[in-house]
């Protein structure tokens, strides 16, 4: 399954930006959003991951799951063994979606949300290819969290585009072959900007990565396949895996304070 | 305070599992290993493992183990990675481990299968072999590290801009097709399987662009590759389903 984006579409939506439930009218909903908060603040004590990524998978077994009669989810696909009727629909989401972000989304003044799109928007139909660019230009100045949305992307593809920019730079004489390194291939990929990927979450139970940032998850990142469908996923789900990365940034740290003592020891 | 009692609590939780985990035995030999494997519905024609931690004399013989029971299994590539170059140092002493080992496990085979060591070398394109015979092996073991990831790429990146400017390519005619010929040489192609028992699903910097098809099976808490990680492995990925597009 291809990588999809992250509107925050779907019905399972953060506590946080649902109305607080009334204990009266639905005591489980509430004492669920009460012990949610407050793990969030115990767990803000802490160090949090500054770039997570997603492959929000399975929307449309879920929907077969729940019988509905069609798969109209917030995701977007790209390979072409879909139903021509399938992708016009998908578009179609995509495009109400990028104009819902234009028009002050409560998602964008919330969190003043930077929307990039990442992928050879070439390939979408024009009409999407313009509301995303509306989006991007609308939110470009928010400096609050940045949201990615991969479409239509693969990392392969990502990696070529970026490995032809810099060979390109060399043909122009801005750059010699000697230079080029990791660091060089990293500024031309589309993720170029945003901080390290520290956390990569698949939803659906798939435990592959799809061709999904293949380079940017190869070290120092944590990877998680989460066996629920990708509507399913809420902050029950959340929350072990950033307290998991918690534990290991921390016991990360302790390892690099102790050699580093070490190598303070041998030198005096 | 609350965060670190938090902490405490979870990593108790995470324990629990540790406890009752049974595993099978080791086997000893071929014969032992086919009730396990009779079941399978599909093998990966390429296996990969991530061997985290420390390359000692333990690691080596159980890697030595894993190439023979990959081999009764019918997986016709493996390729070992870890980070650092101990492996691809140790190549020759791997390569006496698996033949010795094998001596025993294949006794009730006709044949003793060639199972031969190599190492990937990313700086130059030489590839280093140990075993001097040169009919070609039962199973290739193809020993990896981080250079031949991003390195790697940097490598074929600097030899394509080279080769645009002889004039041999364009710039223009570089897609994913041309960058795949360059970088799966016939000797380390994309792995349907990868398995991991480190704690952590984490890449280590295992070579990106060949897995991006690839199963990734994980067993946290195990300080040794044994056998029932092997066989876990395989049964998961026989029941995978590469639904692309449905």
């Amino acid at each position: 399954m291809p990588p999809s984006d992250f509107t925050d579409t779907n019905q399972n939506e953060t506590p946080s930006l649902k109305a607080t439930p009334n204990f009266l009218t639905s005591p489980v909903n509430y004492t669920s959003h009460h012990v949610q908060s407050l793990l969030l603040k115990i767990l803000k004590q802490g160090p949090i991951p500054q770039h997570i990524g997603f492959i929000m998978d399975g929307n449309r077994r879920f929907a077969r799951k729940m019988n509905y009669k069609q798969v109209v989810e917030g995701h977007f696909m790209g390979y072409d063994k879909l139903q021509e009727e399938e992708v016009d629909t998908l578009m179609e989401l995509a495009k109400t979606k990028f104009i819902e972000l234009c028009e002050k989304s409560h998602l964008v003044n919330k969190y003043d949300l930077c929307v990039r799109i990442l992928g050879n928007i070439a390939l979408l139909p024009v009409d999407v290819q313009d509301a995303a660019k509306k989006a991007v230009e609308t939110t470009k100045n928010n400096t609050g969290s940045i949201l990615n949305i991969c479409v239509p992307y693969t990392s392969r593809d990502e990696i070529t585009s970026s490995i032809k920019s810099v060979i390109k730079s060399v043909e122009n004489g801005h750059m010699q072959i000697r230079d080029i390194n990791e660091e060089i291939i990293e500024k031309c990929l589309y993720t170029y900007g945003s901080p390290p990927l520290n956390i990569l979450i698949r939803t659906s139970g798939e435990i592959r990565l799809s061709d999904f940032l293949l380079w940017q998850c190869h070290k120092n990142c944590y990877i998680h396949f989460v066996d629920c469908f990708w509507p399913e996923f809420s902050l029950w789900e959340m929350l072990p895996i950033i307290l998991e990365y918690q534990l290991s940034h921390n016991s990360l740290k302790e390892k690099r304070s102790k050699s580093g003592l070490q190598i303070a020891s041998s030198l005096s | 305070m609350i965060l670190h009692f938090v902490y405490l609590i979870y990593k108790l939780f995470l324990l629990i599992p540790l406890f009752v985990q049974r595993k099978p035995k080791t086997p000893i030999n071929s014969l032992h290993i086919e009730q396990d494997l009779k079941i399978l519905d599909k093998i990966p024609k390429h296996l990969a493992v991530l061997f985290w931690g420390e390359i000692n004399e333990k690691r080596l013989k159980e890697a030595a183990q894993l190439c023979c029971w990959s081999w009764c299994s019918g997986i016709k590539m493996l390729s070992i990675y870890n980070v650092e170059d101990d492996l691809k140092n140790n190549a020759q002493l791997l390569q006496s481990y698996i033949d010795t080992f094998s001596r025993h496990f294949f006794i009730n085979e006709k044949f003793i299968p060639i199972i031969r060591v190599t190492s990937l070398c990313a700086s130059t394109k030489h590839i280093y072999s140990n075993n001097e015979d040169s009919s070609l092996p039962d199973m290739q073991v193809n020993l990896i590290s981080y250079a031949d990831g991003r390195p790697q790429l940097v490598e074929v990146t600097k030899n394509l801009a080279e080769d645009v400017i002889q004039g041999k390519i364009t710039s223009d005619e570089l897609d994913v097709e041309e960058l795949d010929r360059r970088l799966s040489v016939p000797r380390f192609s994309e792995p349907q399987l990868l398995i991991l028992f480190s704690p952590k699903i984490e890449l280590e910097g295992f070579p990106p662009w060949h897995i991006h098809l690839t199963e990734i099976f994980h067993i946290p808490g195990n300080s040794d590759f044994h056998y029932s990680i092997f066989v876990k492995a395989l049964r998961k990925y026989s029941k995978c389903d590469q639904r692309f597009g449905r």
